[in-house]
């Protein structure tokens, strides 16, 4: 029998249930980190630069591209290790930060050197601003708070674990995948909560969540062009199509307004107003989405008198997805009026809505030319990408020497991707095996703390 | 003034946001006298035992201020600045003026009932203008059995302003500079692990 347990008693969990914690924590880490670092170890040393070799997921016509046999790589997951040495990731200690635990859960595969920290004191002023109660917030300490310079902030994260095989000239694969985004948007007077104070604000926050199963199909070929004067190169297509199921989904949507005024007493009061609707939908609770995506893809190849041009431009998520779930609406203030609608069985359809757009150019030095002694490869790119509202860009280099059988990749990088982004990096290849390391910075989610941060790869079949 | 449940709520929602850990702070801070009327700010003592109770004789409850009482478990401690400045009338002899800050439980109908956790006073000579200031720190160290009140949500609070003695006929005029009360919790105890 399980006894009830005394209020304001801590619950003392015995230490196996700890330990079966600690090393499912490690088996998700390592399913997710693979995709937590879908750019790999050899992107994150270039800045974040996707190459046309490692941007298999972003465009399908990639997969044509005479040379594009992938190897194997897989992510060592640091992340999960950082628990082990970092207090403030440890939700059993003292120290425990929540969010250096989010910066760290949302970079799985990098070893954090300074993960961000919440603030040591928010200080709440109370004050009356020449007949008008204000209120105004102070962050001490900690890593910069967007929130805290008005604003928006936003949150995504895709974690996947994609294993495909060709087929002759189509790709087949598999994609269990969890995607979480949201974004907090300061609406009239929020901002000046942070600065000279308010008597009013109003933020407006969405958050989404998808997890659920993908199985693809990929064809991408060279279209017969035949080879002129005027053109030279190979032009690629590729299409990817994707039906899923899905398993879970969250969507929502709210405002919260925070005033202060004065009553007939003249006494001041602090209020608060919500509002918010929400979809959920679990399976084995009734809900269950499904639906497909696709992917489009077009690359060129150019030769060149010093080398090889290659761009691609592609087009993700073309997709709908139809979902059952339950529906909830709430409202509510602090009169204590709250009122709440639902949870009433309800279908909901999303077009295109993780809508994206890539696009990549890498130019390959022809090694010969350049006349470098050692210098096996050099290789320059670049990318940019729209993607749920959200832009990057980025620039990095690729330097290989050939020493016997052992090839030595140097790499460095840079750009914006919700913030700065750089990175340096090596790599090794020796009979197939390859090792790669990277040190990288990133914009810590919520805040504008720039993360450092150590990855660690393994590849085989080079 | 009344500091309501929702204050303390809101900064409770924005500390989520901001994110939370076991070290951060919350602390609220009060710039009572910008509350006040201009009358409230000022007066004049003219007779001894004149005094001014803020908030009021039954002083400042744990309800008043709003602070749930989960949140009060992890109170960490309290500051009072208290400043005000005492002008002497008189034509003839000095003046003697105090303040001081009362905690008492609430079974006490006011918390001036109790002694004083901390007391000031100041002396004027004719004519004369002093500086009556103060500052309270309820924490673990300084205060402890006042911080051990303060904990268990039952609780009054106020400040006291007393004309303590001088020549009859005579008096002071007085006027608040600054009183600024602010309570500092460690939220972290509400995380749920």
């Amino acid at each position: 029998m399980i006894e009830p347990v005394p209020d304001g008693t801590r619950v003392h969990r015995p230490a196996s249930f700890v330990v079966a914690t600690l090393l499912a924590a490690l088996l998700i880490a390592l399913l997710a980190t693979p995709m937590a670092n879908a750019q790999g170890v050899r992107s994150l040393g270039m800045g974040g630069t996707s190459t046309p070799a490692s941007n298999g997921s972003g465009n399908p016509a990639f997969g044509a591209l005479p040379d594009a046999g992938t190897p194997f790589f897989l992510p060592l997951p640091l992340g999960a290790v950082n628990v082990l040495l970092r207090p403030e990731l440890d939700p059993r200690s003292d120290q425990f930060d929540l969010l250096s635990a989010f910066d760290q859960a949302s970079h799985l595969g990098t070893l954090l050197l300074n993960p961000a920290r919440s603030p040591d004191e928010v200080i709440v002023s109370v004050a009356n601003d020449n007949g008008v109660p204000a209120v105004a917030i102070d962050f001490v300490g900690g890593s910069p708070l967007q929130i805290s310079h008005g604003t928006p902030v936003g949150y995504g994260q895709a974690f996947e674990l994609p294993i495909g095989f060709d087929v002759g000239p189509v790709g087949l694969g598999i994609r269990p995948y969890i995607d979480a985004d949201g974004r907090l948007t300061p609406l009239a007077g929020f901002g000046e909560l942070f600065n000279e104070g308010t008597s009013s604000g109003e933020i407006a926050g969405r958050l989404q969540g998808e997890a659920g199963v993908g199985v693809n199909v990929t064809y991408a070929t060279a279209l017969p062009i035949p080879a002129s004067e005027a053109f030279a190169g190979q032009v690629f297509l590729g299409v990817r199509a994707e039906p899923f199921i899905g398993l879970a989904r969250i969507d929502g949507t709210g405002t919260f307004t925070v005033t202060t005024t004065e009553n007939d007493d003249g006494e001041t009061e602090f209020g608060y107003d919500y509002e918010g609707d929400g979809f959920y939908a679990l399976v084995g609770q009734g809900g269950l989405g499904y639906g497909v995506t696709g992917d489009l893809g077009v690359a060129v190849t150019l030769p060149t008198p010093d080398g090889r041009l290659t761009a691609g431009l592609g087009v993700t998520d073309l997709g709908i997805g139809l979902w059952q779930g339950m529906e909830v609406t709430v409202a509510g203030d602090s009169l204590g009026a709250s009122s709440q609608t639902g949870p009433t069985p309800s279908s909901r359809t999303y077009l295109f809505d993780r809508f994206g757009v890539n696009a990549n150019v890498a130019y390959e030095f022809d090694t010969a030319v350049l006349g470098v002694p050692d210098l096996g490869s050099l290789l320059v790119a670049a990318d940019g990408a729209y993607d749920d509202g959200a832009i990057s860009g980025h620039l990095g280099v690729e330097g290989g020497y050939d020493f016997e059988i052992v090839q030595l990749l140097l790499r460095a990088g840079g750009g914006f991707d919700d913030g700065l982004t750089a990175g340096v990096g090596a790599g090794v290849r020796v009979v197939g095996i390859g090792f790669d390391v990277a040190v990288h910075t990133y914009r810590s989610p919520f805040t504008a703390h720039q993360a450092v941060g150590a990855a660690v790869g393994l590849g085989f079949g080079f | 003034m009344i500091f309501r449940r929702s204050l303390v709520l809101t900064a409770v929602t924005l500390l989520l946001l901001a994110g939370c850990s076991r070290h951060t702070l919350l602390t609220v801070e009060a710039d009572v006298l910008s509350f006040l009327s201009d009358e409230e700010r000022a007066g004049e003592f003219s007779l001894a035992a004149d005094e001014y109770l803020l908030p009021d004789e039954e002083g400042l409850t744990a309800e008043q201020l709003g602070v749930p009482a989960q949140m009060l478990e992890g109170l960490e401690g309290l500051t009072l600045d208290f400043s005000a400045a005492i002008t002497s009338n008189a034509a003839t002899g000095s003046e003697e003026v105090a303040a001081s800050f009362h905690i008492s439980d609430s079974s006490d109908a006011s918390p001036f009932d109790s002694p004083a956790i901390a007391s000031t006073s100041v002396s004027l000579e004719p004519g004369e203008t002093e500086q009556l200031t103060f500052a309270v720190e309820v924490s673990d160290s300084v205060n402890p059995d006042a911080l051990a009140t303060l904990k268990s949500g039952d609780f009054r609070l106020g400040v006291r302003l007393e004309y303590v003695a001088g020549p009859s006929a005579s008096g002071v005029d007085y006027r608040l500079d600054d009183v600024t009360i602010s309570i500092t919790v460690r939220p972290g105890n509400l995380l749920p692990f």
